[in-house]
């Protein structure tokens, strides 16, 4: 018969076992179809009735020990497992896949950082009209007060194609909007534009800038000293301080340039020109000069990349040295 | 053009010193001349003082050289050796001690043929203020011996270098900056002089109306061999202008004194009258610079033989001042800006006095500027004035009606009418009072930039500081329309970045050559004036310019690169138009360390549909090889159309062998229009809901032959008008390594949205596919007949 030594015993190789398998041939042993405990309950049947009872209670009382057992080591060894899972490491750190992410050019970072300031303060940008390359003289010229032989237009060497020419600043564009919209307008414009200079360390024949454009009933200069301030700061912070110098521009009168302030270099640099529109122009575009009034500035983008990102070489950025272009990423 | 003026001299013309050279450089600055304050050529100098030539004897040695005894105020004298012929005894002259700084050199006590010299008598060559070789310079004989050569001559410590913009040409001189720097100090000019011309000679006759006055003076014994006095020649050097003869210097100096242009002529030289008209046709003129040009339209100064000068530019070498001259005729004229201007480019001529022509002179200054030149000149190089002449029809004064309360109108300061008539007048204009806020102003000879009230506008301005101006902010409406493309090139550098690929930039301008090979020469732009070969035309593909990087970067050893750009493109035909450009080479990672496959032209497809993709939802992209007359820089049997809902928007494929010979890699690009990409342009595709009924699959393995392609094999299933047929897609692509067969296999689906398919119902359906596509060629694998599962 059972005794409780076995009982004992049998729950000592339960606690032991290490694996499902081997819990699962001990519950057997004890509580299968004929398994010792199992046996035990049957042989119940063949004895008398007060040592039946007597008998019975001490079986359940064995099974229950002994069940109570399987359970703790079911327990167990899937904890035994867990921990085996638990202990498998992978090299994580090896080279996660097609991991390369390209980036935007620095250029393009910043005509998107133009675009979102200009267009959150209501001007519309036009890309697909009044923004052309190939310009005619008259926009590029003579309708922006700038008549041949003027000493102005030895200022920018000229691209010449028959009788058009390519554009040497996007204020071409400003003819083409003022000849076709009515005041108010708030106009930007992006694109590149041309000049006859080799490539060098500050020049290339070929850049980008942006023109902006306001014109309406009143407007005065103050407003364009907000908006010009409110946009270098945008771009370069807060702390960024600027400087207006009065200058000349054809188109524009009275005419500024502006200067940031480099505090590591402690100088200003000149960074874009701007002015209120020149009533020549207004009248030129068949708008009257005593009833409207605007400003307007054009911007080097390349100058603005090259002080954000820290370049020293404008050439870089037509170049594709890729660790470098996508080294300029502040934006992304 | 930046004119380099010394302190000194403004402080001279101003007639008080100018102490702080960096803040007055700034205020000029911001008032509209950028200035920068540079070092000048002395600025370092030490150790040189003024000395008396006691005695001179001839050095042992050599017999160039003298030896000299040198009182320089102190107990004992030096002994100093000269090299110089004009060094005589009694004369007083710059001696640099042993220690002295020179621009060039360094004097230190030394031996000269054996004779121990200590220190060195000076030319202003050696002083660092001329750039012609002088003898010795000669100093009064009242200079106090032992001070200092910086202190007793004011030699400059700086220099203002100022750019001057094309409408202030009356800044092109030091009077004119002195007026400016005059309106910062509060000082009135205090340079005069009172030399008059008698006025008495015979007029030039002025034939052309771009002449608008004449002056000239003729002398006569004129030594043009003198000595200029150094503070001339000073102010020269500073300005960079060359040293010629003492005439030509003199009227150089009072160009720079006084912006007019002045020439001279050998007045022997010159036959007859002296006439200012248009050349005539066929005529020609020796040039000072031994030119000859074809005058063609030009303005002339000519006598009875013909021309002698281009008016305003340069003078002839037939008239020109030479070693011998003796009698000159010294010319003081306006000519017209513009007729300069056209000269001056026809010709490729710049000078000092077109670069002034052409930015307008004051003609008001034509008799003094000549009337102070004979001075300096009879003063300096002697002579007789015999004659001189003036046609001077009266100068217009422009007066300009001006109200006052416009001021506040453009800049947004409030100048009252009071402080806006006080800046007018600091900048000499005349105002008169006309009526409450209403005056009259009368502009200054010498700014004939100042047309109408804007201009005035500006000058109250610039004087004012635009620093004072309060900034208003605008009013912020919306947007009404947003810029389309700068959104969609937003959108797909977001989904071409995130693939991978790096966003480049160039010039789009190339050389003839080189774009020839990816557009017929007759499609090309050319630009009438290229900076060089390299840029001549303008490009019409981007894939031609991001050839050139890929280029670069496999010279560089770069092994693997995914490109893109956008930019314009400029074929003869079309208007512009923007593209974007994609190029791929190398391994599609390059950093792993297990799947080292190389990127090919469906990895770039895979890319292109991504991205197109996201511009238009719900739209098909497809790549197409029917019937494609593609652009010849590809590969014209690998490549196809991109095509987005039916629509042709680019190109993609391997390059042109010709192309791509060069290289070991496999260059893979793509171009696509994005000008024409409007998402209007499509019906937008409606959602569709799934079934919810099982769907079922049948694979069709099929016999490829040449020619057929998977577009060609998909069109036939989908037009063939089948039962519940979903969809249907390429799942395995084999060759026969026997027969050298080619097979693909497709997956059939079949699904209906209200019943699940009955097994008859299916191989009716497969059986009509298989039908239609016998129909026109397509087989199924022969061995696999049954391969219907």
């Amino acid at each position: 018969m059972i005794n409780a030594q076995d009982i004992h015993d049998g729950i000592n190789i339960i606690n032991q076992t290490q694996t499902e398998a081997d819990l699962e041939s001990a519950r057997l042993h004890w509580l299968g179809k004929k398994g010792l405990l199992t046996n035990a309950f049957k042989a119940l049947g063949a004895l008398d009735k007060d040592e039946r009872v007597e008998k019975a209670k001490s079986l359940n009382e064995f099974k229950e020990k002994i069940q109570a057992a399987l359970v703790q080591s079911k327990l167990r060894i899937s904890q035994i497992l867990l921990n085996e899972k638990l202990n498998q490491q992978l090299d994580m750190t090896l080279p996660a896949r097609d991991a390369i992410k390209g980036n935007t050019h620095p250029i393009s970072q910043v005509i998107n950082q133009l675009h979102r300031f200009f267009e959150l303060r209501g001007f519309t940008s036009y890309s697909a009209e009044h923004n052309f390359d190939v310009e005619e003289e008259s926009n590029n010229f003579s309708l922006l007060n700038i008549p041949e032989n003027h000493p102005a237009r030895s200022m920018q060497d000229t691209f010449f194609i028959g009788s058009q020419l390519l554009r040497t600043h996007v204020s071409a564009s400003q003819p083409r909007i003022l000849k076709q919209l009515n005041p108010p307008i708030k106009a930007v414009v992006f694109g590149r534009v041309y000049r006859s200079d080799q490539p060098d360390v500050t020049h290339v024949p070929v850049f980008h800038q942006m023109e902006c454009l306001y014109i309406d009933k009143k407007c005065h200069f103050g407003h364009l000293k907000d908006t010009i301030d409110a946009f270098i700061r945008y771009l370069f912070g807060h702390s960024m301080k600027t400087r207006y110098r009065s200058s000349y521009f054809p188109f524009t009168e009275p005419s500024v340039e502006i200067d940031v302030w480099m505090p590591e270099e402690k100088q200003w640099l000149e960074i874009l020109g701007a002015g209120m529109v020149h009533p020549n122009v207004i009248k030129n575009c068949g708008h009257d000069p005593d009833s409207f009034r605007g400003f307007a500035f054009g911007v080097g983008i390349e100058r603005l990349a090259m002080l954000y990102f820290g370049l020293k070489d404008v050439r870089q950025l037509y170049g594709a040295d890729v660790e470098l272009l996508s080294g300029c990423d502040l934006w992304q | 053009m930046a004119i380099v003026l010394s302190v000194s001299w403004l402080s001279e013309l101003l007639g008080q010193s100018i102490d702080d050279v960096t803040a007055l450089s700034e205020r000029l600055s911001i008032q509209g001349l950028e200035t920068e304050v540079i070092e000048s050529s002395t600025a370092n100098m030490t150790h040189v003082v003024v000395g008396e030539v006691v005695k001179t004897i001839q050095h042992p040695n050599a017999d160039r050289l003298r030896v000299c005894d040198v009182n320089i105020g102190e107990a004992t004298l030096l002994s100093i050796v000269c090299g110089c012929p004009s060094v005589t005894a009694g004369m007083r002259v710059p001696v640099a001690l042993i220690g002295a700084q020179l621009p060039e050199i360094l004097i230190k006590e030394s031996k000269l043929r054996g004779v121990v010299s200590q220190g060195m008598l000076c030319t202003s060559m050696e002083l660092g203020f001329s750039s012609k070789k002088q003898p010795l310079l000669c100093l009064p004989n009242d200079a106090p011996l032992g001070v200092s050569i910086v202190d007793y001559l004011k030699l400059d410590q700086y220099w203002l270098s100022i750019d001057v913009t094309p409408n202030r040409g009356d800044c092109l001189s030091a009077i004119g900056v002195a007026r400016e720097v005059a309106v910062i100090l509060s000082q009135p000019i205090k340079w005069t002089h009172h030399f008059k011309l008698p006025l008495d000679g015979t007029k030039t006759r002025l034939e052309d109306q771009a002449c608008t006055q004449y002056a000239h003076a003729c002398i006569q014994s004129v030594n043009t061999h003198a000595t200029i006095p150094y503070w001339i020649e000073q102010r020269l050097f500073a300005s960079g202008i060359h040293r010629v003869n003492a005439v030509v210097d003199i009227l150089n100096y009072v160009m720079l004194l006084l912006g007019q242009p002045m020439h001279a002529f050998d007045l022997e030289r010159v036959h007859g009258q002296v006439y200012v008209r248009k050349s005539k046709q066929g005529e020609q003129l020796v040039l000072l610079n031994d030119s000859t040009i074809h005058l063609n339209q030009d303005l002339v100064i000519a006598d009875d033989r013909g021309p002698i000068a281009l008016a305003g530019i340069m003078g002839g070498l037939n008239s020109a001042i030479t070693d011998k001259t003796s009698s000159i005729f010294i010319e003081s004229a306006v000519f017209e800006g513009n007729q300069i201007s056209r000269s001056s480019k026809y010709h490729g001529l710049q000078t000092d006095a077109s670069y002034r022509y052409e930015r307008s002179i004051d003609p008001g200054q034509v008799c003094n500027a000549l009337a102070y030149a004979v001075e300096l000149i009879l003063d300096i190089c002697g002579g007789k004035l015999v004659s001189s002449a003036s046609i001077d029809h009266t100068i217009p004064t422009d007066v300009i009606h001006f109200d006052t309360s416009l001021v506040k109108q453009y800049l947004g300061y409030d100048a009252d009418h009071n402080m806006v008539c006080q800046l007018l007048e600091s900048l000499q204009f005349n105002v008169r009072q006309h009526s409450e806020n209403k005056i009259h102003v009368s502009v200054p000879t010498f700014r004939n930039d100042i047309k109408q009230p804007i201009d005035l506008i500006e000058e109250i301005g610039r004087l004012i500081g635009y620093e004072k101006i309060q900034n208003v902010p605008i009013v912020i409406t919306p947007t009404h329309q947003s810029d389309v493309v700068i959104h969609q090139q937003q959108m797909m550098s977001r989904s071409l970045i995130a693939r991978g690929y790096q966003e480049i930039m160039s010039y789009g301008l190339l050389s003839k050559s080189y774009a020839q090979q990816f557009e017929n020469s007759n499609q090309l732009v050319c630009l009438d004036n290229p900076l060089s070969e390299e840029f001549e035309v303008l490009r019409t593909s981007i894939v031609s310019s991001l050839l050139l990087q890929a280029d670069y970067c496999i010279n560089h050893g770069v092994d693997a690169v995914k490109f893109f750009e956008f930019g314009k493109c400029f074929p003869k035909s079309q208007v512009e138009y923007r593209s974007l450009g994609l190029l791929v080479y190398g391994l599609k990672d390059q950093y792993s360390f297990d799947r080292r496959n190389e990127i090919d032209h469906l990895d770039l497809m895979g890319d292109i549909s991504v991205t197109l993709g996201q511009l238009f939802p719900n739209q098909t992209i497809e790549f197409s090889q029917e019937d494609i007359a593609p652009p010849q820089y590809f590969h014209p049997k690998q490549c196809a159309q991109i095509q987005v809902g039916g629509h042709m928007l680019g190109w993609v494929g391997h390059l042109h062998p010709t192309l791509s010979q060069s290289y070991d890699e496999h260059l893979i690009v793509a171009e696509m229009n994005v000008s024409t990409m409007n998402s209007t342009d499509f019906d937008q595709l409606k959602p569709q809901e799934s079934s919810c009924y099982q769907a079922c699959i049948r694979d069709l393995s099929l016999l490829v032959k040449s020619e057929l392609t998977n577009e060609k094999i998909l069109a036939c299933i989908h037009t063939t008008n089948v039962n519940h047929f979903k969809k249907a897609y390429l799942i395995d692509v084999y060759q026969d390594s026997v027969s050298g067969n080619m097979y693909y296999t497709y997956r059939i689906v079949f699904q209906s949205h209200s019943k699940t398919l009955k097994e008859k119902e299916i191989v009716k359906s497969i059986d009509l596919l298989i039908k239609s596509l016998e129909e026109v060629g397509i087989t199924l694998r022969e061995s696999m007949n049954d391969s219907i599962s």
